[in-house]
């Protein structure tokens, strides 16, 4: 084959760099004449790693789980058939209570959410412990409102929500106590239940409140119509034309259709008023959360040993790096 | 060809030598076909290159037993460094369930570091080697990938497809981190190439290349093979002194960028249902709203997310299939290979083996200044780039050719080394 790369004249050549061989040598050769000092760096570290394992406040992690009930479980209001076309066109939707479930995971990162949690009293250590989650969290804080703001920074570091592919909502909550963690985390459930009733009461009660003075424009409206259907009827008692009989099954079908509209709108309206009062829950819990039975994070051994290989591994290097002579 | 004064002294001249020498070129021809040839045991493939690690391994301590520790140096030694770190996190963190998967995944990795070392061992103990490595290596190349394109063709044809997104045409990802890998090679080589011969096997590798890795459909790969040609083509155009105007330079880049599209293009307008994949795929390459961008985006942050537990000693080996299953994304792939180390030791492995890598891509820069071997240190240059910047989207590094392959471009200091009588000569001026 053609050479691919021109030659290099020999004369351009300088003698080679250190043979590895030599400075891993002298590298062995001086860990070798450090070992002592090797050995006491290597237990400082885990005299170090031993202390921050020590002083690093435990951590215990609890997930707790839900499905979002309201997902494809019909709703009250599903039945309307056209008239949700209707209200569709003037800009809303009859449908309440059909949320994605991408909405509860946003939900739980919401500051109502975050608050609703922090006035929660939850069990926080062995039995008959309670306390308030922000006072827990927040031992000392100059006013009720530093206590409360630094709790939802508090609690948004420590509730994590995730989805997964069946919809099925994650809630993970990391605390200084398998107690707190557990409880906080069922609490978390609950919240997000709770909040979604009161989003769909309040939904609801808007609805009715649109639907009620949509009703009200249909009513005129209707009364319009019969107005118009028997001042026609009066005043054509005698006269049976073909325009005529045209023009009063107008009015009739006009008539008609408002009537409908008002049933319609009249179902509507109990039908929003039942979901103001409906307080049955949004979500199904899958798994309720646990008191976990070991601590989260880093194992201390893990912390111990590590910082004792780190110190001996980075002696080596600056020995042979010919940082430490 | 003289391309360094060998010191004979070095080179093996016994038959034990010349056997261990040729079980070596061996290795070289298998690494473009690790990565689509194993044997399942199990849920574990284990790869060709695999069992030449553990016979060459066994040769060389019979044989040349102090070979290693002559050619040890930085970069190996911040890889073992990784290692250690690694095993210490899984032997110690990684949670039960998960603790047999990371203890495979530490052997796999000490048998893709052994592959790094002895390569860099025996290219470093003995230059010359280099050259019929890379030859037999780019060779072999050329034939994967005439067999990789004419299945993927096969296969579009047939209408029968294998798996979804990238595996639809049955090379995959790491298929295609390897074929872009070798066209980025392809497409520096030309572009600096300094004899009209390699010039012309280059144009045959951006068509045999550039046709497999598009049929690979990988776009990670696809930009990884973008960024390392134009970060190769604008360290070529700096890097002095220059044999060839820049005008040339950019001619030959503009052509080889054209010779590519044209080879990916060409056969998407042939091919009516390879061209409904290609499209959408072109299209999206940078989309990370959707599919399996998306995917991957969420797999990652979640992993960060992890790292921060257990920054500096991470959660061992196979830790992160919790967070992967807990997503519902496919737990047997961590996607990015220096994430899932950071995951797995933390920062105390994923530093040493980000400067190992820092240091090879370096070295070749520093080579590149050598004018004569520019094209040839370039183009490696641009492969082992490819390769790492892809094996951050995909298992690549998993494979023992990722290691090979690196070790080699590693290697190419002692081939083409530039020495102090090189800098006085090519700049005047140089104490």
């Amino acid at each position: 084959m053609a050479s691919f790369t021109e030659t290099v004249p020999a004369e351009l050549m300088e003698p080679r760099e250190p043979e590895p061989s030599a400075r891993l040598g002298e590298t062995l050769r001086r860990a070798r004449h450090k070992r002592r000092a090797l050995g006491a760096l290597a237990i400082a570290g885990a005299v170090v790693g031993i202390a921050v394992a020590l002083l690093l406040p435990r951590r215990w992690t609890a997930s707790a789980s839900f499905f979002p009930e309201s997902r494809g479980s019909p709703d009250l209001t599903s039945n309307l058939g056209g008239l949700a076309g209707l209200a569709g066109l003037m800009g809303g939707s009859l449908s309440i209570g059909t949320r994605p479930a991408v909405f509860f995971t946003d939900l739980a990162k919401s500051r109502s959410f975050f608050d609703s949690i922090a006035v929660s009293t939850v069990r926080v250590d062995t039995p008959d412990v309670t306390m308030r989650v922000e006072d827990y969290l927040i031992k000392k804080a100059k006013t009720p409102a530093l206590r409360r703001w630094r709790a939802r920074a508090a609690l948004k570091s420590a509730v994590k929500a995730t989805m997964l592919p069946s919809g099925v909502v994650v809630i993970t909550v990391k605390a200084k106590s398998p107690y707190a963690a557990a409880a906080i985390a069922n609490r978390a459930i609950e919240v997000i239940d709770e909040l979604n009733i009161d989003f769909r009461r309040r939904e609801a009660a808007a609805r009715r409140k649109f639907t009620e003075g949509f009703l009200d424009i249909v009513q005129q409206h209707l009364t319009d119509a019969q107005n118009r259907l028997v001042q026609f009827l009066n005043t054509n008692r005698t006269f049976v034309a073909p325009a005529l009989q045209q023009q009063q099954r107008s009015l009739e079908n006009e008539v008609e259709r408002l009537t409908l509209l008002q049933q319609q709108l009249e179902t509507s309206i109990e039908n929003a008023r039942l979901t103001e009062y409906n307080d049955a829950p949004m979500v199904t819990t899958v798994d309720v959360a646990a008191v976990p039975a070991r601590p989260s994070g880093v194992p201390r051994i893990l912390f111990v040993i590590g910082m004792m290989f780190l110190t001996l591994i980075g002696g080596l290097w600056a020995i042979h790096l010919r940082l430490w002579r | 060809m003289a391309l360094t004064a060998p010191d004979p002294s070095r080179r093996p001249t016994t038959g034990r030598g010349a056997a261990t020498r040729l079980v070596f070129l061996a290795g070289a021809a298998l690494v473009p076909f690790n990565y689509f040839i194993g044997i399942a045991v199990g849920d574990i493939t284990i790869h060709l290159l695999e069992f030449w690690v553990v016979v060459l391994l066994a040769m060389t301590v019979l044989l040349q037993p102090r070979l290693l520790l002559e050619t040890t140096d930085t970069p190996t030694l911040l890889l073992w460094t990784t290692f250690a770190f690694v095993l210490m996190s899984t032997v110690l963190a990684t949670p039960a369930e998960f603790r047999i998967r990371g203890l495979l995944d530490n052997a796999l990795l000490a048998i893709n570091l052994l592959g790094f070392t002895l390569t860099y061992a025996y290219l470093r103990n003995d230059p010359p080697l280099w050259l019929r490595f890379a030859r037999v290596t780019f060779g072999s190349s050329l034939i994967a990938s005439v067999y990789l394109a004419a299945r993927a063709l096969s296969v579009a044809q047939s209408g029968v497809f294998l798996l979804p997104d990238s595996f639809v045409l049955g090379i995959g990802t790491v298929g295609g981190t390897y074929t872009a890998a070798f066209a980025a090679l392809s497409m520096v080589g030309f572009t600096f190439g300094t004899t009209r011969l390699m010039r012309w096997i280059m144009v045959l590798g951006i068509i045999v290349h550039g046709m497999a890795a598009s049929f690979a459909l990988a776009r990670g790969p696809w930009l990884a093979l973008g960024i390392a040609f134009v970060a190769c083509v604008i360290l070529g155009l700096w890097v002095r002194p220059r044999l060839e105007r820049p005008i040339v330079a950019l001619a030959r880049a503009g052509f080889a960028t054209l010779l590519l599209l044209t080879v990916a293009f060409s056969t998407a307008l042939e091919n009516q249902v390879f061209a409904r994949y290609f499209a959408p795929r072109v299209a999206e390459i940078g989309n990370l709203g959707s599919g399996s961008g998306h995917t991957r985006l969420t797999l990652f942050l979640a992993l960060l997310d992890d790292v921060r537990n257990s920054p500096l000693f991470g959660h061992g080996a196979a830790a992160y299939r919790s967070i992967a299953t807990l997503l519902g994304t496919e737990a047997s792939i961590s996607e990015n290979f220096l994430l899932e180390i950071l995951h797995a030791g933390g920062a105390a492995a994923a530093v040493p083996l980000g400067f190992a890598w820092l240091i090879v891509l370096l070295r070749a820069v520093r080579s590149t200044r050598l004018p004569g071997q520019r094209g040839i240190t370039l183009a490696c240059l641009a492969c082992a780039l490819a390769l790492m910047l892809a094996s951050l989207s995909n298992p690549a590094a998993w494979n023992a050719s990722f290691w090979l392959l690196v070790a080699a471009t590693a290697a190419l200091r002692f081939t083409f080394p530039v020495t102090t009588a090189h800098r006085v000569a090519l700049e005047p001026g140089v104490p």
